[in-house]
């Protein structure tokens, strides 16, 4: 049973994951990858950061992003991701349903409490 | 004590323990396995080695200098392994459940899955192991370590590059220039990882073909891919697949055309060097003879041209400038393509393109000086006095100076036009010409026509008299010289002799085998070539020259 709740909890996760990653993104005019990674670990998010480039990449090849090389002072040149208009139309879409989402399941949730009131009095 | 290997992780080189490194290849290998069928599949892993890199320079600012099995694990753990990248589901085990996760979103036309590669395929490790570069090194020297790193490079012997430079060190100081050359242009080798690195990879015909080898062998992986890929095509999903497979398709094409190039790059580079050398020692031949190391050189060609001891030493500034500064720059820049560096060094190309103009400066000013040397021309016309033939045949033959007498001195050869001795200094030439023509009078007449410029009429004439040339005469036999030399300490001046024999009508002329070499177009009545002409008796007639004894006529 724990670990069914785990599985679930991960997928949900895993479902705005890329809402989160977008809206990073658009919060900074550009950001290299581990800096995301840092955000996402700050919220619990992603557990492992090779989770994160595979979604960059698919981000990118979408359209939704793109990035330049910066030379680091410290190591390999970075990639430096920054949103594009695609990307900035697909977010407000994105957002909106996640405002609806919310909406939605705070009603669910709503409903079963008051169920359950109704039931125990 | 343990073994370390060199590695390329993100395009920086670093130095692995063994352990560590098979832990980071096995690693590697799986992330590939994982994403084998995702798209872009060659950005995502490289992106991860790019991390990777990233994370092994920041273990490394504390003085370390070698990547042990712990900083793996730690780097691993970061990244985490590839089971945890899509959430918590295991590798495989349902693969049912993978599809599960693998949902699209038409509104948005994207879709992405979780689906595991098949681990069992082969994959093809890339991650390329460091490629040898060239240092000097400060560990095994003897002047500034350039030959032992250069011997590092190529893996051979560093006593081997010592005697060469040694031996080419007599060849008029080649080996000492290109020493100094290379002293600047390599780097030398500081750190332990630069130590390495020029121990690295041997770059030699194997590893070049190797590589090539490896670039082919990709192409045909992509090849594959893209035969797969096409099989396949049809859903939209697929054909941006395809486009993916074709683009690294022509990608792995230019990497291969790329490896060829740099074959043929660095034997452009070998060309040049060889070509500088060979260049260098002709120069300093020409040269060191202002010095006096060498019985011929510049000087002694100088003499002819200039008036004072200053004005050859610029000569042999400017020209040692204006030949020897490209000179240089080609060496340096055939060693560039040799060992592959890319560093630009602005201010040695200002500099060397500052003082290359100086030479041209130097020498267009002793140029345009001395082109008023040769203003004026002065032709003068001497009467040799030659007795008259006995009986009416004149019998003309040429003396050429044997060369194998010649031989014996020192001498220079400019093709059929000169010689140039050291004995005296004399300058000889010989192309002296004869032209025959109808006399005036009843006697033979032989004329000198001496020919020279000067800045001004009477300097030319002047010039034009000091030709030196001997003309012998045995009874009826008329011995003339195609060879004519200036006087001691004569400056060259354009000088030119010919001679014109005059025959009165009624007389005849024999021309012997070697007057072929300086007959100038002779009119006969026969209409014969100059070569046919030798070896007939040739009797002046009104009409012009006449054949006596002319077989074929």
């Amino acid at each position: 049973m724990e670990n069914y709740i785990a599985n679930v909890e991960a997928q949900m996760r895993k479902g705005i994951l890329e809402l989160c990653i977008l809206n990073i993104i658009a919060s900074e005019v550009e950001i290299y990858p581990s800096e995301i990674i840092a955000r996402l670990k700050e919220s619990k998010l992603i557990v492992v950061e090779g989770t994160l480039y595979p979604l960059l990449t698919r981000l990118k090849n979408q359209g939704l992003l793109s990035y330049q090389w910066v030379e680091s002072p410290s190591g390999p040149p970075r990639k430096y991701y920054s949103l594009t208009e695609a990307g900035r139309a697909c977010l407000d879409e994105l957002n909106k349903t996640w405002n609806e989402l919310i909406f939605a399941v705070k009603q669910t949730i709503k409903k079963s409490k008051r169920n359950e009131e109704n039931s125990n009095s | 004590m343990k073994k370390t290997v060199t590695v390329n992780i993100g395009r920086i080189v670093f130095h692995i323990d063994e352990d560590a490194f098979e832990l980071l290849h096995k690693y590697l290998e799986t992330i590939k396995a994982h994403f084998h069928t995702s798209e872009g599949k060659e950005e995502i892993t490289s992106d991860i080695e790019a991390r990777i890199a990233e994370l092994f320079s920041e273990k490394l600012k504390n003085g370390k200098q070698v990547i042990s099995i712990e900083d793996v694990q730690e780097a691993i753990a970061i990244m985490g392994k590839p089971e945890e990248f899509g959430g918590d589901e295991t590798n495989g085990s349902d693969k049912s459940k993978g599809e599960n996760f693998k949902y699209s979103d038409k509104q948005y036309g994207y879709s992405y899955g979780y689906t595991y590669g098949d681990k069992s395929e082969n994959f093809h490790y890339t991650g390329t192991f460091t490629k040898r570069r060239v240092y000097r090194n400060p560990d095994d020297k003897v002047l500034g370590g350039v030959c032992s790193g250069i011997s590092a490079y190529l893996d051979i012997d560093p006593l081997w590059l010592r005697l060469l430079f040694a031996v080419l060190f007599f060849g008029f100081g080649s080996g000492l220039l290109l020493y100094i050359i290379l002293w600047i242009i390599l780097p030398p080798a500081k750190t332990t990882a630069e130590k390495l690195e020029m121990k690295g990879e041997k770059v030699n015909v194997e590893n070049i073909e190797k590589n090539i080898h490896e670039e082919m062998g990709n192409l045909k992986n992509k090849f594959e891919d893209f035969k797969k890929e096409a099989k396949d095509f049809g859903s939209k999903d697929r054909r941006d697949n395809v486009r993916g497979a074709v683009g690294s398709f022509v990608h792995a094409i230019a990497q291969a055309i790329l490896a060829v190039v740099s074959v043929f790059v660095r034997l452009f580079g070998v060309l040049f060097v060889v070509i500088g050398i060979v260049i260098f020692i002709v120069l300093m031949r020409l040269l060191l003879g202002a010095i006096g190391w060498f019985p011929m050189g510049h000087s002694n060609f100088a003499v002819l041209f200039f008036d004072t001891r200053t004005q050859v030493l610029w000569s042999s500034i400017g020209i040692t400038l204006l030949i020897g500064i490209p000179l240089l720059m080609l060496m340096y820049k055939g060693f560039r393509l040799i060992f592959n560096i890319k560093t630009r060094n602005r201010p040695l190309n200002v500099i060397a393109a500052s003082i290359w103009i100086v030479g041209v400066v130097i020498c267009s000013v002793l140029f345009f000086d001395k082109l008023d040397n040769y203003n004026e021309r002065n032709i003068s016309r001497i009467d040799a006095n030659i007795a008259q033939p006995a009986r009416d045949i004149l019998y003309v033959d040429v003396d050429r100076k044997d060369r194998d007498e010649w031989n014996e001195n020192f001498h220079i050869e400019v093709g059929d036009f000169g010689d140039f001795s050291d004995e005296n200094n004399l300058v000889t030439f010989h192309d002296a010409k004869l032209k025959i023509v109808k006399s005036n009078d009843t006697i033979f007449h032989l004329t000198k026509v001496q020919s020279a410029r000067g800045r001004t009429l009477k300097e030319a004439e002047t010039y034009s008299h000091s030709i030196n040339s001997e003309i012998k005469q045995k009874d009826s036999l008329l011995i003339i010289p195609d060879y004519y030399s200036l006087e001691e300490k004569t400056k060259f001046q354009f000088q030119h002799l010919n001679f014109i024999l005059k025959v009165p009508v009624g007389k005849t002329i024999f021309l012997a085998q070697k007057t072929k070499h300086v007959l100038d177009d002779i009119d006969n009545v026969e209409d014969m070539s100059d070569h046919k002409m030798v070896n007939h008796k040739w009797l002046m007639t009104d009409k012009g020259l006449k054949c006596m004894d002319c077989k074929e006529l």
